[in-house]
Order: C-alpha cells, then sequence, then structure tokens
C-alpha cells in the first residue's frame, strides 16, 4: 500500500517535472513566432500602429492651450502571479489608487499585461486559453491553488526569456510595443519628452528594466524604473535607464535570486552594464521595512502596519511619489549611442547567448 | 556503406539537426516563414557537417603529417561524427537562461569525446590528440578567412538557392532597426500632418 503511494506520488512528481520542462523549452516561442509573423499579429516594420496614428491625428485636431500635459507618466507592470492586466489583486488596485492620489500630476497607466509581447492575457484568446481560465477561477480552492503553480511558472518563464540577451530584445521590444501603445491612448505626445517610469513588481521588475531601450528610442523619453521587490537581471537594458529605484524588504528574500543568478550582477562582473550603472550613481535602493514578497505583509498590503503605524501600501507609495518627484524638469538623459555600445559590448562578450 | 555506417551517419544528421533546432532563433528574428524555417534548418545542417568533414580531413593530415598515422577517411569521419553525438541534445539550448550554459557545456562534451576517441583510435597519447584535433580545427578556420577562396560568398549563394535568403542578420540589429524605423514612421507623418495644415491655413 505504502510502495503504492510512493510510486503514485513519485509519477506525479515526474509529470509535473515534464510538464513544466515543457513550459521552459516552449516558451520562448510564443515571442519569436509573433515576430515571425507566424502567429497573425507581426509588428509591420513599414506601418505606424493604429495608437500612433490616433495620437498624431488628435494632437492636430485639438488647440494647443487646450492640450494640459502631465509631468510623468508611470506604467504598472504586475508579478508574475498574474493573468491579465485587467485582473490585478486588490492589494494592487489599491496601490495604484493611492499612488495616482499622491501624484495628481502624473498619468498611470496598468493596462498592459507584461507577459505577452501582445498584450494577450493568458486567460485571453490563445490556444491554452480555456486552461488559464479554469486554473484561474479555481485558484482560491485548494486544487486549483496547487494548479496555479503553472501560472506562475508560465509567467517566470516568460521573465527568463525577457532577461535571456538571444530572446531578450525582441520579447522586450514587443512588450514596449504594447506600453507605447497604451501611452498614445493616454495621450503621451508624439515628441516625447516626458519621463516615463515603468514600475515593475517581482517579475515585473526584469522587464521595466527590459523594454527601457525600445521606450526610450521608440518615443524620445526618459526611462526610470521603479523595482517594487523586483527580481532584477543583468539586462544591458539598464544603460538606457536614468535612473531606478529598488525597493526592497528587510523580509523578502525573492530579489536575492537575481543578484546570484545573473553573473553581470556579480561584483566580479565590474565592466557590466549593471555595475557601470551602479558606480554612476544612477541606482538607489530602499528598504521600506520589513516587508515580504508577497501575500499579507507585502510592499502593497494595505491593512499591515511597519513598526511606525505606517501601513505598508502608504510607505510604498510615499517612497515611489517621492522618487518620482525627485526626476528633474529636464532631466540629463542618456546618450542613446554610448548606451548602444554599452548593450553590443555586452553582447560581445557573451557571443554565444 | 555498410549499415553501421548508416547509422552513424543518420546519428550525426540528427545531431546537428536537434543542435540547429537550438539556435533557430536568429531564423525567427529574421522572419522566415514556415517553409522557408524548415528549409534553413536543412540547410545550416548540411553546411555544419560539410565543416565537420573538412575537420576530419584536416585531422586525417595532422595525424600522418605529425605522427605518420594513417586511417582510411571513412573510419575518422565515424570517429569524428561520434563525437558530436551530445549535440542529440541541442535542442535544449532553446531553454532561456539555462540554454546558454548547456550550449557551452555541450561543446566541452563533444571536445572531450573528440580526444578520448582519437587517443583510442590512433593510439596517441593526449597531448597528441589534442595537438591533432585543435590544429585541425584551426586550419579549418585559417581556410575558412582566406577572402581570395569567397567562401563567403559560395554560402550566401547556397543559402540564397536553398532557403531563399542570402544572409541573416544579428537579432539586435533587427530589432533597433524597427523600433528606430517605427519612432521615423511617426515623425515623419506627424510633420506631414503639420504641413498639411499650414497649406490650407495659407
Amino acid at each position: 500500500m505504502i510502495d503504492l503511494a510512493v510510486n503514485t506520488a513519485l509519477a506525479a512528481l515526474g509529470v509535473l517535472l515534464f510538464l513544466l520542462f515543457l513550459m521552459a523549452l516552449l516558451s520562448p516561442l510564443e515571442a519569436l513566432s509573433w515576430w515571425a509573423g507566424w502567429s497573425g499579429h507581426a509588428p509591420n516594420p513599414s506601418e505606424l500602429s493604429t495608437e500612433a496614428q490616433e495620437e498624431i491625428k488628435e494632437s492636430d485636431e485639438l488647440p494647443q492651450k487646450e492640450i494640459r500635459q502631465p509631468d510623468y507618466y508611470l506604467v504598472y507592470l504586475t508579478a508574475i502571479g498574474g493573468v491579465s492586466a485587467d485582473e490585478i489583486s486588490y492589494r494592487e488596485r489599491v496601490f495604484l489608487q493611492k499612488l495616482q492620489a499622491a501624484l495628481p500630476e502624473a498619468v498611470i497607466i496598468s493596462d498592459v499585461f507584461p507577459f505577452s509581447v501582445t498584450n494577450n492575457p493568458l486567460t485571453g484568446e490563445r490556444l491554452l486559453g480555456w486552461l488559464w481560465r479554469k486554473i484561474h477561477e479555481r485558484r482560491k480552492t485548494i486544487t486549483g491553488g496547487m494548479l496555479a503553480l503553472f501560472i506562475f511558472a508560465r509567467n517566470l518563464f516568460n521573465v527568463a526569456v525577457s532577461a535571456d540577451p538571444r530572446y531578450g530584445p525582441i520579447n522586450n521590444a514587443g512588450v514596449a510595443r504594447e506600453i507605447s501603445k497604451s501611452l498614445y491612448r493616454n495621450r503621451y505626445p508624439l515628441q516625447g519628452g516626458i519621463p516615463i517610469v515603468t514600475m515593475g513588481w517581482s517579475g515585473g521588475g526584469q522587464i521595466a528594466v527590459g523594454v527601457a531601450p525600445f521606450l526610450r528610442l521608440g518615443l524620445d523619453a526618459p526611462i526610470y524604473v521603479a523595482s517594487i521587490g523586483g527580481v532584477l537581471t543583468d539586462d544591458p537594458g539598464i544603460a538606457f535607464v536614468e535612473h531606478l529605484w529598488h525597493l526592497r524588504g528587510s523580509k523578502d528574500k525573492f530579489p536575492l535570486v537575481g543578484d546570484l543568478l545573473f553573473p553581470g550582477r556579480w561584483r566580479i562582473a565590474r565592466k557590466s552594464p549593471w555595475n557601470q550603472f551602479k558606480r554612476a550613481g544612477k541606482m538607489t535602493v530602499y528598504t521600506p521595512g520589513p516587508m515580504i514578497h508577497t501575500g499579507k505583509g507585502d510592499y502593497f498590503d494595505p491593512k499591515t502596519t511597519l513598526p511606525d503605524g505606517t501601513l505598508h501600501v502608504d510607505k510604498t507609495v510615499a517612497i515611489i511619489a517621492r522618487a518620482v518627484r525627485s526626476i528633474p524638469s529636464l532631466p540629463e538623459l542618456v546618450d542613446d549611442a554610448e548606451s548602444l555600445a554599452a548593450y553590443d559590448r555586452e553582447k560581445k562578450l557573451h557571443p554565444g547567448r | 556503406m555498410t549499415h553501421d555506417q548508416w547509422i552513424g551517419f543518420s546519428i550525426l544528421f540528427l545531431s546537428i539537426l536537434s543542435l540547429t533546432v537550438g539556435n533557430s532563433v536568429v531564423l525567427f528574428a529574421n522572419r522566415v516563414n514556415r517553409a522557408q524555417f524548415i528549409r534553413s534548418l536543412l540547410a545550416f545542417t548540411f553546411l555544419f557537417i560539410l565543416s565537420i568533414f573538412l575537420w576530419t580531413l584536416s585531422i586525417q593530415f595532422f595525424a600522418y603529417f605529425f605522427f605518420g598515422k594513417h586511417k582510411p577517411t571513412i573510419d575518422v569521419l565515424l570517429l569524428v561524427a561520434a563525437s558530436f553525438t551530445p549535440f542529440i541534445f541541442g535542442f535544449l539550448i532553446l531553454l532561456p537562461h539555462l540554454g546558454y550554459y548547456l550550449y557551452a557545456l555541450l561543446r566541452v562534451w563533444v571536445m572531450v569525446n573528440l580526444v578520448l576517441n582519437l587517443m583510442r583510435a590512433y593510439q596517441f597519447n593526449i597531448v597528441q590528440a589534442l595537438v591533432v584535433s585543435l590544429l585541425g580545427w584551426l586550419l579549418l578556420e585559417f581556410v575558412s578567412s582566406l577572402s581570395f577562396l569567397r567562401l563567403d560568398d559560395i554560402k550566401r549563394w547556397f543559402l540564397k538557392l536553398t532557403t531563399g535568403k542570402p544572409e541573416y542578420k544579428d537579432p539586435d540589429d533587427l530589432v533597433f532597426e524597427y523600433v528606430k524605423r517605427q519612432r521615423e514612421l511617426a515623425l515623419e507623418a506627424a510633420k506631414a500632418r503639420q504641413r498639411a495644415e499650414e497649406i490650407s491655413h495659407d
């Protein structure tokens, strides 16, 4: 009887590991087939997105005095537990509402799903959409909670795709394209210039850095990154970021994954874009208190308080609002040619990657 | 050709095909369609096997030239082919992040295999096996760098003939070109509208 139980458990574990392995192996295909035009949503190099065309039309139609430009655009990118940009957790929604109240001069965008090159939610129109919908519907039950592991795994592999120098440019250009479309929908001016802050929680932190080169070059905008417990890799896209604010709770160990797994983050790699970025004083690390990565007591918790009585979410909002307001009105922009050179240099150091 | 030789070459073909699949990101980046993708995989596999054949000839040459040992070409080719069998796992290079390290591991494994196979087949010691295999590889690199042989042109001609694409650009360059082009298009469109508006005002 015990043997049977052990054998069944081992067989189940084997199947689980095989499925995870298969998911990892196939994970780059969504971005690659999109770019190659196999999935029917291929980017057309000789055509502007509809959103950009609309923006051109609207900005010409409106009298100049009626256009009141915001001071900043903030783009929120959810964590690897997300299935869609529309279905973020209650805690995240509270955080975004409070942040908007703290920064009325900013436009906050949260309608981009960072783990899809076409902003297609896991529960949207895709081959396994029905399966993701079922898992998502049941994730609050015990078995559904276990199955939700597949959502985490799928999005985690997507973070790895974004961080991989072979697939990263294609994947990140796709997500940046979706962010650009959303920015244009929200009246981002065509001439660029207004600072864009990409805010990423957990795995969203890597995407927030990965999209930086493509937003910088595609929108002619200064790019800032706010990482909220972000798992940051050694993505050379950091060379295009003006400043990075990294929030890391003293009880949050997840950001360590990025510190350990990615050689470009190690101190020994002195010439990596990451270490050059840090040496230039462009990275500020905040420890907002004893916050954990996710769940009760995390960065967005609207109920748990810090020892000084501040709500976790309020502390996070206060840090980000202060950081955003520290952006100079005429930021000294990164040099595109230098940033491209740093990006290329990193690629030449790892030609096989 | 004997049955064993057929099996040996079939495994070599599958190994190199698997390796090519693992490195197929460049094909996607260059926007090949499905038919071109298959043709490109086969074309690159053929080119790789051709380079293995040339490496075999150079190994055979150096083994005779330096150590006076001769073996039939087919035997040397089979032992080189056998060394490349770890590339049967080449498709795993597709794995994000881990794939890069796995590729490095597979290359080391192939090199160790080759040295061991040369030691066994030619009764070489490790230094002799290393000398023969590395010099063979260096000779191949040297010959392929000789511009007057126009090997690049031949390769381009072959790829054009088989896949319809004479060369494959770096994925990074293609993506940055796309983003910059989009920016140019947006600015051009804005300027065009502005000009049209100015004319209508006049």
